[in-house]
């Protein structure tokens, strides 16, 4: 595959509205939720990681209403090309691939939603296009939880294959009533805390938020002089074909998708940044297939599970992954893992909790999975 | 590298197998925009356009009724009313009770196109670490979400059925159909408005040609949805690594794009923008000397088509007007996976247009045996 960096980052989270909030939030390790919406119709409101402030507020433009997901991802995006010095006149060319599992969907949930124009929540990927002129490819992405991997290997497919030579990544989701009532019904959550490493924790915890990244040829960076903060160097798909919401036991298609991304990659990773919620039955198949593929290097790289301190942000998930990767990269740093009383015992990762630890190899793999057995997985690594 | 249409799969109200796309029959089933402009005529010197700007009946009138491959429901308006899919036939008599009508739409259409029966085991040599899935959808889970959250208002979670709330992600129809046909390469799901079918044509053309699959359904499914007249319904293209000469195949496709058409404050398109998507889209006619048509697209568009048309005559191929069932857009995303599937009906290159009214747009060409 034709060399893909990543030359730009932003993100808005619980943490903050930027990438600098999100990093230091994540050394800090003590993100917490607050209580759901009073109108979230369960009777004992569970936490949600929810995003406060202007990145988050619906908007108006040339006649048509956007929801909070169209307004973090555009929040997000900004950062991003502004971080990887593209302006506007830059633009007309450029791709954009977007992961979202709802969308504007707290329009809908409000009455809101624009029927007018027939146009239901998916309406994020011509929010962000048209508020930058992103005029390239421009596709919107579902796979559940795993959306935010497959935009960013998406977006690389893009560049790789010459559709275009700068796409922006982007995942972005928002508080849903249905979303947050339905994961309670299947007994999916967290009530309190997203603990995603203790041997206590009891499912997910939901969060607010969008992350995006600019991918471009390594050759179109060197000719603007941009400063990559990292390199895509693989990444693998596969579904497991096997149950609407639960995964594959054996974890044998997973792990195909991590043996695809770690099969490009250009050595091992030195840090895993897991997709790991809290979801007992999850949890372990994902940790088990990734202990399989590093073998005996399983003990000396840290694993990171982001949703302790930012919940899990669905469709936004994977793009944070790769946020937090790239910056693990540029600092040479694993953040340490939030909510951890007693590590869960049957987890064979190394999991560091006391504080911060060196990156001890310049690659980061980032997994995902999602309802419908949508997995992938996907490595950064060190720009040379 | 070629990659082979193997199968086609439709299932709409109106449309029972691609002779109803395209000729008389297909009056009912959208095949024109209702008030478009018709500019006609383009082309450098070939057949340049038939058809465009004039008749436009737009959607309405009869439909082809049961005149199809006998296993539709009892729809004879083409309109979509509630009655108009039985899934008994497609899909057995249990099984889908808990699936969202999308989801059955797509599970029909998947096994038309691939020649197989719902609930069969895979047939001998299947390799499902090969065989991906991509549909197109924008409407798929709006009803499911806007009664889902009445329930969840008066009721409370507790309300809430578990067999059926999977449906509440809209990826579920993709992984409803990768787990019923066995597909483990891949499952995504595509969902900008109007475009999300060919986007699933785009994803899967790039996902064979570089070697991520050999074999992919690339569908496309929705619903009708709360405030819009989108009508249900589901197509689906299985398409192939390679050629099938040994066993003819109904195509080919050949190449395609993705843009997306920014629009100024007062709401108008950039003419910037417009000119440029048009360029690209003309690209995809080179080495052709005419060119089957076919845009789909709502009235707010129209400008669009006629960009593209500009830019064809300006460099060539000349464009024949193909009218298929999918024109007005009416069945969402789905729409152009009907346009496709009606050139692929006859011999020849073609290329299908669909643009959104926020700005995306998508093209596919073709070639049918």
């Amino acid at each position: 595959m034709p060399p893909v960096v990543i030359t730009g980052l932003g993100a808005v989270s619980c943490l903050g509205d930027s990438v600098e909030s999100l990093w230091e939030g994540l050394l800090r390790a003590d993100g917490t939720p607050t209580p759901a919406p009073e109108d979230c119709g369960l009777d004992e409101r569970p936490s949600v990681y929810r995003v406060r402030g202007p990145a988050q507020e619906r908007s108006e433009r040339a006649g048509r209403l956007y929801g909070r997901a169209s307004g973090m991802a555009g929040h997000a995006v900004g950062e991003a090309l502004a971080d990887a010095g593209l302006g506007r006149d830059d633009l007309a060319d450029a791709g954009l691939a977007v992961g979202t599992t709802l969308g504007d969907i707290d329009l809908a949930e409000a009455g809101a939603a624009p029927a007018a124009t027939g146009t239901a929540s998916f309406q994020v990927a011509s929010a962000v296009a048209g508020a930058y002129g992103l005029g390239g490819p421009n596709q919107s992405l579902s796979t559940a939880c795993s959306a935010g991997v497959y935009a960013v290997s998406w977006a690389a497919e893009l560049i790789a294959t010459g559709q275009a030579d700068v796409v922006v990544a982007c995942g972005t989701d928002s508080y849903s009533r249905v979303a947050l009532a339905s994961l309670d019904r299947f007994g999916l959550l967290d009530r309190t805390l997203c603990r995603p490493f203790d041997a206590d924790r009891q499912g997910m915890v939901t969060g607010d938020g969008a992350a995006a990244v600019v991918l471009e040829s390594a050759e179109h960076a060197r000719r603007r002089g941009a400063t990559p903060y990292a390199v895509l160097e693989g990444y693998g798909w596969s579904c497991d074909g096997h149950h609407p919401t639960a995964p594959e036991p054996s974890g044998e298609q997973l792990g195909r998708a991590v043996a695809g991304a770690l099969a490009e990659a250009s050595g091992p990773p030195g840090a895993l940044v897991l997709h790991r919620a809290g979801i007992a039955v999850n949890d372990v198949v994902e940790s088990d297939v990734i202990a399989a593929a590093l073998g005996e290097r399983v003990d000396r790289t840290p694993a990171f599970g982001i949703k302790a301190v930012i919940g899990h942000t669905a469709g936004a998930a994977g793009v944070f992954g790769c946020v937090a990767a790239a910056l693990m990269l540029r600092h040479r740093t694993v953040p340490p893992n939030a909510h951890v009383s007693a590590l869960d015992p049957g987890c064979p990762l190394e999991v560091p909790v006391d504080g911060p630890v060196p990156l001890t190899e310049p690659r980061v793999l980032v997994s995902a999975t999602g309802f419908g057995g949508n997995n992938a997985a996907l490595v950064l690594g060190a720009p040379s | 590298m070629n990659i082979s249409v193997t199968g086609i799969g439709l299932v709409a109200p109106g449309v029972r197998g691609p002779a109803d796309l395209t000729g008389p029959a297909a009056t009912a089933a959208g095949t024109q925009r209702p008030g478009g402009t018709g500019t006609g005529g383009t082309g450098t010197g070939g057949t340049g356009s038939e058809g465009r700007g004039k008749d436009r009946t737009g959607p309405g009138g009869t439909g082809p009724g049961g005149t199809g491959s006998g296993r539709t429901g009892t729809d004879t308006t083409g309109t979509g009313g509630p009655d108009w899919f039985d899934p008994v036939p497609y899909l057995g008599r249990r099984g889908w009770k808990y699936l969202t009508p999308a989801t059955r739409y797509l599970l029909a259409a998947a096994n038309e196109a691939a020649g197989t029966r719902h609930g069969d085991k895979p047939p001998h040599g299947h390799d499902a670490a090969r065989f991906g899935v991509c549909t197109g959808t924008h409407h798929s889970i709006a009803a499911m979400h806007a009664r889902l959250d009445r329930t969840i208002r008066e009721e409370g979670s507790s309300g809430l059925s578990p067999a059926e709330l999977p449906g509440f992600s809209v990826n579920m129809p993709a992984s409803q159909l990768a787990i019923s046909m066995q597909c483990r390469a891949f499952s995504v799901t595509l969902t900008n408005p109007v475009v999300a079918g060919l986007d699933a044509v785009l994803f899967a053309l790039n996902a064979l040609r570089r070697g991520r699959a050999d074999r992919v359904l690339a569908t496309a499914t929705e619903d009708t949805a709360p405030g819009s007249d989108t009508l249900g319904g589901a197509a689906a293209l299985l398409l192939e690594r390679g050629d099938r000469d040994a066993d003819p195949a109904p195509g080919e496709v050949t190449g395609g794009t993705s843009r997306f058409i920014t629009r100024d404050p007062a709401g108008a398109w950039r003419p910037e923008s417009l000119r440029a998507a048009a360029e690209k889209v003309a690209g995809l006619g080179a080495g052709e000397q005419v060119l089957r048509y076919a845009f789909c697209g709502p009235d707010s568009t129209a400008s669009v088509d006629e960009a593209v048309r500009e830019a064809f005559s300006a460099r060539g191929p000349a464009l024949k007007d193909t009218a298929s069932a999918g024109a007005d857009a009416r069945f969402g995303a789905v729409s152009g996976l009907l346009q496709l599937a009606g050139l692929l009906n006859d011999p020849g290159p073609g290329l299908v247009v669909a643009v959104s009214d926020d700005g995306h747009l998508a093209a596919v060409t073709v070639r049918g045996s």
